[in-house]
């Protein structure tokens, strides 16, 4: 499958634009209907526009040549269907985003550029792309800090070898994900590429959540969890850049879907970083960034068809296996490895009888382990506990990054040696489903999401836890 | 105009699967490259990256090393007067760079060399990675060699021993302090062969820049090197498909 890298390229491209002296109202992008448009012109082609019910986004479209959306017009006479399904999703989307709290995207009613769509309504251009499906366009900024800009966005004209099942599907995917790139320029256009687009596809998904975008990508995240969140591949194109939804959607089932939209007026404040503002928004919610990841990376090991009855993501076995490193568990073996960042490492380990395990590091905390027991299969997140300790069973150490720091953090895992018990001694009363771990299930003890809650109580951390993108061929 | 000009520019790259639009001014100072220095060091050029060291899973997170071989056909088109390589970079393709190895070339023998992206970190036995749009040397960040490059914008014949007189090849150097990378505008990785193409923005592909390298391999013999094509097909002719490099290489004398 391909999946370019258009809205991911906003993002990328407002980046690049910060490095020119902050300037007002200067006109960033040309438009499909003005001649000369880099990303594409209608040209000669007749256009025409349809509005949408509620009139806040107005569909563009060429009548004929390469940019012209498919002919068929069953809805409404003489109008496309690409182009009613286009308006439609648009309203749909903007009116979650308001649902949601967000900013509007600024209007481009008072823009200085020499188009602005002819009305103040967000202005969506169908287009055909030659590697990509969508695009949001910066096309003017105010004026100082936060950098807030307005802009307009574009999206392919039928969606074909695009990897969808139809133009509808692939309308319905990009036109949301697209316009929520337009809210996140009204908080700041400098958003870093990865959380842009991480949240563009939770966004998108928040509109139509029975469609299958957001999946398609994770596995680009659980293939690679030592890469950090915020460290994607280089270069402009990567689909990891789309794989990091699965962060939103862990805060979100965590927390609320507020909590993304705190990150975002945060940042908008600080500019420091999605994660700096991630940090202190978490900490006004009284957890922090540290405890929030490893719960996170715990959760992201409970997925599949280790998906547990209990706890984890709401659609924890929608979402990719994350592949585990074994590690076997007798005294004395150790496993060396280097950490950067937030990134998280798995093992799987089974033993029958009790073994110690500890996880060494440096003076400097840099990253944290627990180990979830494994039960039939299924990945016990909720009853995750500390790793140091004795451990009788299956289970899957995660080992996860307590810091941005990028400078190497080398760990090492070391399984020891346990006394036996004593008869009478035993715990095996609180894990008779074979976990070994000295720990018992409190039913109603997590969140909706669970590891959060589970992990951090365990490990006593606070008791009150409380611009793209796609290929065309899928 | 110039960050809307960035801007165009990055809109077209993105529309083709190109990276970067910028390329680098024949033998301006590209600042991202450290100067005489070793693999692990610090020393040499003022560098101000740590050692390697220190930064050995930035390392792997930034430039996507597998424990792989690369299956990159590597064959000699051409062997006299002049080597010339056609070099299959093209695995991965335009996202999936995290899944696919670098191929390594030896420029003394002109051939692959079959390493993984680990062994590569510890090993001389090879002079150029390239990896898609990406070509690094065996230096500084990069590896262990006594590599490095320096582009002259100069005829390739009129390219000899006394080219280079007494400017110090660049090494790899991605790093700052803190072991993050340093990336171009696109977040591209920055190497001491950045700059070989440009943007065509009317055909949307990379048209290699007339030039040549003076490139340091490994073990310390130089050579010149030039980047003929970016489409080329197996047999040398001008292709469509990216990622297969045509390299025009010689001993420098």
């Amino acid at each position: 499958m391909i999946q370019a890298g258009m809205r991911q390229l906003a993002a990328l491209g407002a980046l690049v634009l910060t490095g020119a002296p902050a300037r007002a109202q200067v006109c960033e992008g040309a438009r499909p209907t003005q001649s000369g448009a880099p990303q594409g012109s209608y040209g000669a082609a007749p256009v025409d526009h349809y509005d949408s019910a509620s009139g806040r986004a107005r569909v563009h479209y060429a009548r004929s040549g390469p940019h012209a959306p498919p002919a068929a017009a069953s809805l409404e006479p003489d109008v496309p269907d690409a182009v009613i399904v286009a308006a439609q999703a648009a309203d749909d989307a903007l009116a979650k985003f308001d649902e949601l709290g967000y900013l509007a995207p600024l209007s481009d009613q008072a823009s200085p550029c020499s188009a602005n769509g002819d009305s103040e309504a967000v202005d969506i251009y169908l287009m055909n792309f030659s590697a990509a499906d969508g695009q949001a366009v910066v096309d003017h900024c105010q004026e100082g800090t936060p950098k807030r800009c307005a802009g307009f966005v574009l999206v392919e004209n039928d969606f074909k070898s695009a990897g969808y099942a139809d133009t509808a599907e692939g309308l319905r995917t990009v036109v949301p994900h697209e316009l929520f790139h337009l809210v996140q320029h009204a908080y700041d256009v400098d958003v870093e590429p990865w959380w842009a687009e991480g949240s563009a596809q939770w966004a998108a998904k928040q509109v139509y959540p029975e469609l299958r975008d957001l999946e398609r990508f994770l596995p680009a995240y659980f293939d690679n969890p030592w890469r950090p969140l915020n460290v994607p591949p280089s270069g402009p194109i990567t689909d990891f850049l789309y794989a990091t939804a699965i962060w939103p959607v862990y805060l979100s089932e965590r927390f609320d879907h507020a909590i993304v939209r705190e990150v975002f007026e945060q940042f908008a404040q600080s500019r420091d970083g999605a994660f700096p503002a991630t940090q202190q928004v978490l900490a006004a919610r009284g957890s922090s960034l540290e405890q929030e990841f490893l719960a996170f990376a715990a959760a992201n090991a409970a997925t599949a068809e280790r998906a547990p009855a209990e706890g984890g993501y709401q659609h924890a076995a929608d979402y990719p296996l994350l592949e585990l490193t074994p590690f076997t568990l007798s005294a004395g073996n150790e496993l060396m490895e280097v950490a950067s960042g937030l990134g998280a490492f798995y093992y799987s380990v089974s033993t029958p009888t009790p073994v110690g395990l500890e996880l060494e590091q440096g003076d400097v905390k840099r990253v944290e382990a627990v180990l979830l027991p494994v039960v039939d299969g299924h990945a016990q997140v909720a009853n995750s506990r500390p790793l140091q300790g004795s451990f009788r069973g299956d289970g899957i150490i995660v080992v996860a990054g307590q810091s941005l720091a990028r400078v190497d953090a080398p760990f090492t895992l070391r399984v020891t040696s346990v006394k036996p018990n004593l008869p009478g001694e035993g715990d095996d009363d609180d894990q008779p489903d074979s976990a070994g771990c000295a720990l018992s299930r409190r039913p109603g003890a997590h969140s909706k999401l669970g590891p959060g809650l589970a992990i951090a109580a365990m490990l006593g951390l606070g008791a009150s836890i409380r611009r793209r993108r796609r290929r065309k061929d899928a | 105009m110039r960050s809307a000009v960035i801007t165009t520019c990055f809109i077209l790259s993105a529309l083709s699967g190109a990276l970067g639009c910028e390329s680098t001014p024949v033998d301006d100072d590209n600042t991202s490259a450290g100067t005489g220095g070793v693999a692990g060091s610090s020393s040499g050029g003022g560098s101000m990256s740590p050692p390697t060291s220190m930064c050995s899973a930035a390392l792997r997170q930034s430039v996507g090393l597998l424990d792989e071989v690369s299956t990159g056909v590597v064959t000699q088109l051409e062997t006299t007067p002049e080597l010339v390589l056609y070099v299959d970079a093209s695995a991965g393709g335009d996202t999936g760079g995290d899944e696919a190895p670098w191929v390594y070339i030896s420029l003394a023998g002109g051939s692959a060399v079959a390493l993984t992206d680990l062994e590569a970190l510890e090993s001389t036995a090879w002079d150029l990675a390239l990896k898609r749009f990406i070509i690094r040397t065996n230096s500084g960040d990069s590896g262990p060699g006594q590599g490095g490059a320096l582009r002259v914008a100069l005829p390739w014949d009129s390219v000899d021993a006394s080219t280079q007189g007494n400017r110090a090849l660049p090494v790899e150097q991605w790093f700052d302090d803190e072991c993050n990378l340093v990336t171009g505008s696109t977040n591209e990785l920055v190497t001491t062969f950045s700059g070989w193409y440009e943007y065509n923005t009317a055909t949307h592909k990379l048209d290699a820049i007339e030039g040549v390298y003076l490139t340091q391999a490994a073990d310390g013999a130089k050579y010149k090197v030039a980047v003929l094509d970016y489409y080329s097909n197996p047999d040398g002719s001008h292709g469509r498909v990216d990622g297969h490099f045509k390299l025009r290489i010689a001993p420098l004398r």
